[in-house]
């Protein structure tokens, strides 16, 4: 298992097309990855660029129909063949794939050092070294013979990358591979896809939304839009030149963290919520204790926390739809707190339409119909999507328009509980623009709740981080970042600034 | 037009079953209509031969005219399941609504009383209550609505603890809205689809037990026109003059697949959100 | 959950069931209507003076629970009462009637999961195919029919019509030849609806697609994928043996076999309680136990997966 091989391959396909039931999702792709290139392939969700690798290897949905000329090495390859060719090109010697997420790419009834096995190539089963694969991706030897289920999400990652370097690929795919990781354990995954490609001299894909993450990890950059590759060469060059408008609106929705300004400080001195020694646990799951904040009237402040620290339940309690055991909350706006929740495709009820939806809201709330083109200029909705119901609106005017109905009551304080996570990153600017404007405006009080320390740094001027289901630090956002002074903070700082 | 065009995109099997289900439903609305006097009697042509004329399935002992019979026996057949789906529809919607949307005691105890009646063997419940108490087709109908319902309450109480989590229940919780107006105007429109689909399957449930306890003679009396009790009574001829059985056996296995299919083809169109 | 504690939870569970399943059938001849004295001397003429002396004989003088507390104290030791019909002993007259509805209900459980389990699979493997379609609507029709109409046509057609097989009654084996086939259908169906859905589950599944990513060998992929999809198929397998008793008794009575069905059936309309009140107990102790087996039997094979997830039928 030591990199004393040459790995050397080339991959050229050449007007891939791929149509799925009328759909054409690739529409004439050509790429190509030499020997030793880390490339990188970026685009929004929905750009066509998993499709991309995924036909690479044979592994697109049975409905898939594709046409091109795909060559390895100079032979040419057959795109639509039957499974038993497709496996002369997977695995040993070929093309290995790391999956998104770590909590299904395992086999969840089978020891993880057999499923890492069960990919070694039958000519090399004998020197092949469970403990060496192992420490390869920083595991211990015990971790072998432990079930996935008995794993942290890291832990079952590093499996998963033992598991696709124990076929000897020439040729590794990450398909998102950090996605569904926190931030910290994100940069070690990372970190350590980097450290093998470079030990190994072995080329990679790397798939991403983040074109950040592209800059700091590959060489070479493929930008995709729509199922097109509309850009591609060097990752310094094109980052700097970009000359198509889906690469700048990639590049300049993507908050590069370092240059970002500081949210100023606005906070004016009446005490809106006052929360003391708040404490809650489910089952035997502590998820807050002794938590306290204080927010001031018509301030942004944020809460910051990886998921499982218990910023959720917090927002939960304050607004009311969770009990805590112990502790005080006390609120002393004139209505009642409202909420922008995470997922765009359930915060409205897809049995109404959004008129119905915001009258509504407006009738609870004691105020006339007549007053619904208030709260849709204010959540800057357009007047047509009136009539529809949600599944005919995008991610981010559903959001929208859940943030219109949090209008209605005219509350002193909205919570947006990641409220934009699920949104690709040109939608969540515009969407914190308006919170933002919302916020001046309204005089009122908004309650950042996200994992993402960029959104805070532009739209809080305080922050509470949260870890393990406590406040470990709070301070203004700048002081936070700048001089950060508890070890958790700083580490999750550290992973965010590439 | 739009829906003679969607149509044609239908599969056959679902087309066909459709068809089969309209006529018998006419036969269960109108059978006056359409076979006036299927009980009457008339010794003279008792026991004749399928193909005989007027009698294309023959007759039976008493002279009647088997498909006159079969025909008018789809009401009897029918109107009991219909009442068993919509009596387990009622309940179901009831005690699975309080059950999902309060939680706690109140959930513990209608989730046990369900469990346990599901864990029982309802079939043979069925048999032996019906058997025992002995008050015919009204009393087998109550029986199998109480054993029935507590599927309707699962599939229901689920259904609505899936609906209480979604953030657009909990912000018209957070807009105060009124318990019974989220359960009527914001839960129910989502699940509606899904109850209506198993209300209808569930028909095809009720059409098959209810037909098994009337074979067994613990449903509608002897010598009365319904699919179950034909096919009871014509069990004993079964080798002289099969048309009676293999006929009320046919109509029975056609309408549960027929139900079964387009129940299911919806099932899967409707993609429901089920915990 | 450590498995003591799970295999001791899954057994409570079923005993409460049992418990209240004894309640249920004994109250129900208390709904019964009319005199329960004059049920038990059926249709002799007898004097009032009489009928006490039943009433007392059999403590139907005493109330209800005292009575079923009696009762039960009297199943726990295998007393069950006599028939009123033929004054034999419970277990006496029920015993040579349960072999032949063992057998009957023991030869469809091997032929439908023999059967309907590779179906399943193929059909998973061929989604979307013309013959994953006609397997899907087999199944469909198979489990939507009524086992005592199926045997009825069966019985009309094979047997009468073509004379492959024995007419009536149990005489031998080859008698429960097409009896077997008619529960096979419909159980085999509801098999192979569930193996299909159970392994689509897994061929969609994130490691298969990674197994496959990295050649593994198809037939350990395979060999994954029926694990995991073991849990599910068995589980619900033993949830339908509930179903494949009650049409045990309508398809004993097509084929006029001399089972526990048919007799529990006469029973029911001769009024023999104390018969129908064990054969329906015995069956419900069978169904009972047989689904907690193989709950108890899936989480042994599988204890690491639930882990997390509380079994169906685990906690009451």
């Amino acid at each position: 298992m030591k990199a004393d091989y040459t790995i050397t391959i080339n991959i050229d396909i050449k007007n891939l097309k791929v149509n799925i039931r009328g759909n054409e999702v690739l529409k004439g792709i050509d790429f190509s990855l030499k020997s030793g290139e880390a490339v990188a392939i970026v685009g929004e969700s929905g750009s066509g660029k998993t499709m991309l690798t995924r036909s690479l290897i044979g592994l697109l949905p049975t409905a898939a129909n594709l046409s091109g000329i795909y060559e390895i090495d100079g032979t040419s390859f057959n795109l639509n063949s039957k499974e038993k060719d497709w496996r002369k090109i997977r695995g040993n010697g070929g093309i290995s794939m790391i999956m998104q997420d770590p909590f299904t790419a395992l086999d969840p009834s089978k020891i993880c050092g057999k499923q890492i096995l069960d990919g070694v190539p039958k000519d090399s089963h004998g020197d092949f070294d469970i403990t060496t694969a192992l420490a390869e991706v920083g595991l211990d030897a015990n971790i072998a013979g432990r079930y996935p289920s008995q794993l942290s999400g890291g832990q079952r990652q590093r499996v998963v990358i033992a598991a696709a370097l124990a076929t000897k690929p020439r040729l590794l795919i990450a398909d998102e591979a950090t996605t569904a990781l926190d931030v910290i354990t994100q940069k070690e995954i990372l970190e350590l896809i980097n450290k093998i490609r470079a030990g190994r001299q072995m080329p990679i894909i790397i798939i991403t939304h983040d074109i950040h993450l592209a800059r700091h990890y590959s060489e070479k950059i493929f930008v995709m839009d729509k199922g097109c590759i509309v850009e591609s060469g060097n990752t310094e060059h094109i980052i700097e030149n970009p000359k198509k408008e889906s690469t700048k609106a990639l590049l300049s929705a993507n908050r590069f963290l370092k240059n970002l300004p500081y949210a100023s400080d606005e906070s004016k001195a009446e005490l809106i919520l006052s929360v003391k020694s708040l404490s809650k646990t489910f089952g035997k799951v502590q998820a807050l204790d002794d938590v306290s904040i204080n927010v001031y009237a018509g301030e942004s402040v944020g809460i910051v926390g990886q998921s499982g620290s218990g910023k959720t339940t917090l927002a939960r309690c304050i607004i009311g739809l969770t009990g805590a055991d112990s502790g005080k909350i006390e609120y002393f706006g004139k209505v009642a707190p409202q909420i922008v929740f995470q997922d765009p495709y359930s915060s409205l009820n897809p049995a109404h339409t959004i008129r119905y939806v915001l009258e509504e809201a407006l009738e609870v709330s004691n105020r006339p119909k007549e007053e619904l083109m208030e709260i849709l200029s204010l959540a800057e909705v357009d007047e047509k999507l009136l009539y529809r119901k949600p599944s005919d609106l995008s991610g981010g005017q559903r959001q929208r328009i859940a943030i219109a109905r949090a209008l209605a009551p005219r509350t002193d304080l909205l919570i947006c509980d990641e409220s934009v996570s699920a949104l690709d990153v040109i939608v969540q600017n515009q969407i914190l623009k308006t919170l933002e404007n919302l916020r001046k405006t309204r005089n009122m009080a908004i309650l950042f709740i996200t994992h993402d320390l960029s959104v805070l740094r532009m739209l809080a001027s305080r922050v509470y981080v949260m870890n393990k289901a406590r406040v470990v630090e709070h301070g203004s956002t700048q002081q936070i970042f700048e001089s950060a002074k508890d070890e958790y903070t700083k580490k999750l700082i550290e992973a965010s600034v590439f | 037009m739009k829906y003679i065009k969607k149509i044609h995109h239908l599969p056959v099997s679902i087309i066909l079953s459709g068809l089969f289900l309209i006529i018998i439903s006419l036969w269960v609305i109108i059978p006056n209509i359409i076979v006036p006097n299927a009980l009457a009697q008339n010794l003279a042509n008792s026991n004749l031969p399928a193909g005989s004329p007027g009698h294309i399935l023959g007759t039976d002992v008493l002279g009647r005219d088997v498909l006159s019979m079969l025909i008018a026996g789809s009401r009897s057949a029918l109107t009991g399941p219909i009442a068993i789906a919509s009596g387990s529809f009622i309940i179901g919607l009831l005690l699975g609504s309080i059950a999902g949307w309060y939680g706690g005691f109140i959930d513990r105890v209608i989730s046990a009383y369900a469990d346990l009646t599901l864990s029982m063997p309802s079939m043979l419940l069925a048999i032996v209550a019906a058997g025992i108490i002995g008050g015919g087709y009204w009393v087998s109908v109550a029986v199998m609505i109480i054993l029935y319902s507590p599927f309707d309450i699962r599939l229901v109480r689920s259904a609505v603890i899936v609906q209480k989590s979604k953030p657009y229940i909990e912000s018209a919780l957070i807009l105060k809205i009124k318990t019974l107006r989220i359960l009527s105007r914001h839960i129910f429109p989502n699940i509606a689809m899904l109850v209506m689909v198993n209300f209808f399957l569930n028909i095809a449930f009720g059409l098959v037990s209810m037909s098994s306890l009337s074979f067994l003679g613990l449903g509608v009396g002897p010598g009365e026109a319904d699919w179950g009790r034909l096919l009871a009574d014509g069990r004993q001829v079964l080798f002289t003059a099969p048309a009676q059985a293999v006929g009320a056996g046919i109509l029975i296995i056609l309408s549960a697949v027929a139900i079964n299919l387009i129940g299911n083809f919806a099932m899967e169109k409707g993609d429901f959100d089920e915990s | 959950m450590n498995k003591s504690t799970f295999i001791i939870k899954r057994l409570l569970a079923c005993f409460i069931t049992l418990f209240t399943l004894s309640f249920v059938i004994f109250s129900l001849l208390f709904l019964a209507p009319g005199d329960p004295a004059r049920n038990l001397v059926g249709t002799r003429r007898v004097t009032d003076e009489l009928l006490e002396q039943i009433r007392a004989q059999h403590h139907l003088d005493e109330p209800f629970l005292a009575q079923y507390s009696r009762w039960l104290r009297g199943a726990v030791n295998f007393d069950f009462g006599r028939s009123i019909r033929t004054n034999m002993d419970i277990i006496d007259h029920v015993a040579p009637h349960a072999g032949v509805t063992f057998q009957l209900v023991g030869i469809s459980l091997v032929f439908s999961i023999c059967l309907a389990v590779p179906l399943g699979i193929f059909a998973a493997k061929n989604k979307g195919k013309k013959i994953d379609r006609v397997i899907n609507i087999m199944a469909l029709v198979g489990s939507s029919a009524p086992g005592f109409a199926v045997g009825l046509i069966l019985l009309y057609f094979f047997a009468f019509r073509l004379r492959l097989f024995p007419m009536y009654g149990a005489s031998g084996i080859d008698s429960l030849i097409l009896p077997a086939i008619t529960l096979s259908i419909s159980m085999g169906a509801f098999i192979v609806k569930l193996t299909r859905q159970a392994m689509l589950n897994e061929i969609s599944s994130d490691y298969t697609v990674f197994m496959r990513a990295r050649a593994v060998l198809p037939h350990k992929i395979l060999d994954a994928q029926l694990k995991n999809a073991s849990s599910p198929i068995l589980t619900s397998t033993g949830l339908l043996l509930a179903g494949l008793f009650g049409s045990t008794v309508l398809v004993e009575t097509i084929f006029s076999i001399p089972g526990l069905g048919s007799l529990l059936t006469s029973a029911v309309t001769f009024r023999d309680v104390p018969v129908v009140q064990f054969i329906a107990l015995a069956l419900a102790v069978i169904i009972c136990l047989a689904s907690a087996f193989t709950d108890i039997i899936v989480y042994l094979l599988n204890p690491n997966v639930h882990q997390s997830s509380k079994s169906k039928q685990g906690g009451l």
